[in-house]
């Protein structure tokens, strides 16, 4: 897949929905196209955070490689996939290699060991972990997908040691080759509510994802029809409940506001997005402004949407044709299909 | 943070592969990037 099966280099998406803001304002939002149903639960860390320390960080401004021991990024066809951190102590991290496994560091790289020693191990190693999430209430839990590799979707409760299968058997069965997974999307105002796409065409001949809203004990197909043939890299965000956001690989930007019932195509922005990522990056500002990463097939390539409402987007001038985006706590970061990086503050 | 109006090119270098995966770490102020080829990066945001 990726690279060598695509004409531009990729660029991807993971964790955090985290960085996609604040998810009250959108459900509190009167009048707004995205006043969806909130979920029984919420969606973001609100605990104590552990203050360790990280003994060997790089100078502010210079790249330190960090890559752990033995992730054979050199020599596996796609490296080292997702990375994630802890949110109750973000000195901990989680990386994902080409067929290697998942490694945890508890002082922000510096170390690593391999995590997935107990139950379904091989399995665990078995792939490309290129999405890859912590549960933001209750960090011991995590999902990784294994691209390539053991099919399903991977839980571990006990913060990657263990890890199990929960795709159910209606999933298994229509997802392509047994539950290949492009990405997953959790629910910035509910940690239980999950959506995951098929990595190539289902039964049906078509895309398709699965969405479960008891933290993958149980699982609802979803028709994609309505957002063409399955594509790479191509994945849903969810924004709330009801609303969520597919953006496919030169396909365009899709949206819903039934919880995948039917799609509504964003074609108001002069030209349509590819959007390359495995994982969403979508991401609220304190303004109530969405923002999505995305490359246009000409042009900068930043989306942006009105004060909580996904239903109409524009493109920001002069902003990059990326797929990666993180807010820092300063200046918002974008990173470029070229390898190179782009701010705004 | 409010959204961008716009923004530049950073002074952030180029690590020799397109970036596949990001995470930031607000209380270290550190910036996560994996790349599929040069492996794993880190910097701390100034």
């Amino acid at each position: 897949m990726r690279t060598a099966e695509r004409l531009f280099a990729l660029v991807v998406g993971a964790v955090l929905i985290g960085c996609s803001g604040s998810s009250d304002s959108a459900d509190s939002s009167k009048g707004s196209n995205d006043a969806g149903e909130k979920g029984d639960t919420v969606g973001t860390y609100d605990g104590p955070v552990a203050d360790a320390a990280c003994p060997s960080l790089p100078a502010a401004g210079s790249w330190k490689n960090i890559s752990p021991p033995g992730s054979n990024y050199t020599t596996t066809y796609t490296g080292i996939n997702a990375v994630v951190t802890r949110p109750d102590n973000p000195a901990v991290d989680y990386t994902g290699a080409d067929s290697n496994g998942i490694f945890k560091s508890t002082d922000c790289g510096a170390t690593w060991a391999l995590v997935n020693t107990g139950a379904n191990a091989a399995a665990m190693s078995s792939g490309r972990p290129w999405s890859m999430f912590i549960d933001p209430v209750t960090p011991d839990v995590m999902y990784v997908v294994q691209g390539y590799g053991a099919s399903g979707l991977w839980k571990s409760t006990n913060a990657g040691v263990d890890w199990q299968q929960i795709l159910t058997p209606n999933i298994t069965s229509a997802f392509y080759s047994g539950g290949q997974i492009t990405g997953i999307s959790m629910d910035p105002t509910d940690h239980t509510h999950l959506v995951v796409e098929s990595h190539g065409n289902c039964a049906s001949g078509h895309a398709c994802a699965g969405e479960s809203t008891d933290s993958g004990a149980t699982w609802t197909l979803i028709d994609l029809t309505a957002v063409g043939a399955w594509a790479e890299s191509s994945t849903v965000a969810i924004v709330n409940r009801k609303t969520w956001l597919y953006c496919g690989l030169f396909s365009g930007l899709f949206r819903t506001a039934d919880e995948g019932a039917s799609w509504q195509t964003m074609q108001d922005m002069g030209a349509l997005p590819s959007c390359n990522y495995y994982e969403s990056y979508v991401w609220q500002a304190s303004d109530g402004r969405y923002y999505v990463p995305a490359i246009a097939y000409a042009g900068p390539g930043l989306l942006q949407s009105p004060s909580n409402d996904t239903s109409s987007w524009t493109i920001v001038a002069n902003s990059p044709q990326a797929d990666l985006l993180m807010p820092t706590e300063v200046n918002l970061v974008a990173a470029k299909n070229d390898g190179t990086y782009w701010t705004a503050t | 943070m409010t959204g961008p109006p716009a923004g530049a090119a950073a002074v952030m270098g180029n690590l020799g592969g397109s970036a596949e995966f990001m995470a930031y770490d607000k209380p270290h102020h550190a910036l996560y990037v994996s790349t599929f080829s040069t492996g794993l990066w880190q910097t701390v945001m100034e």
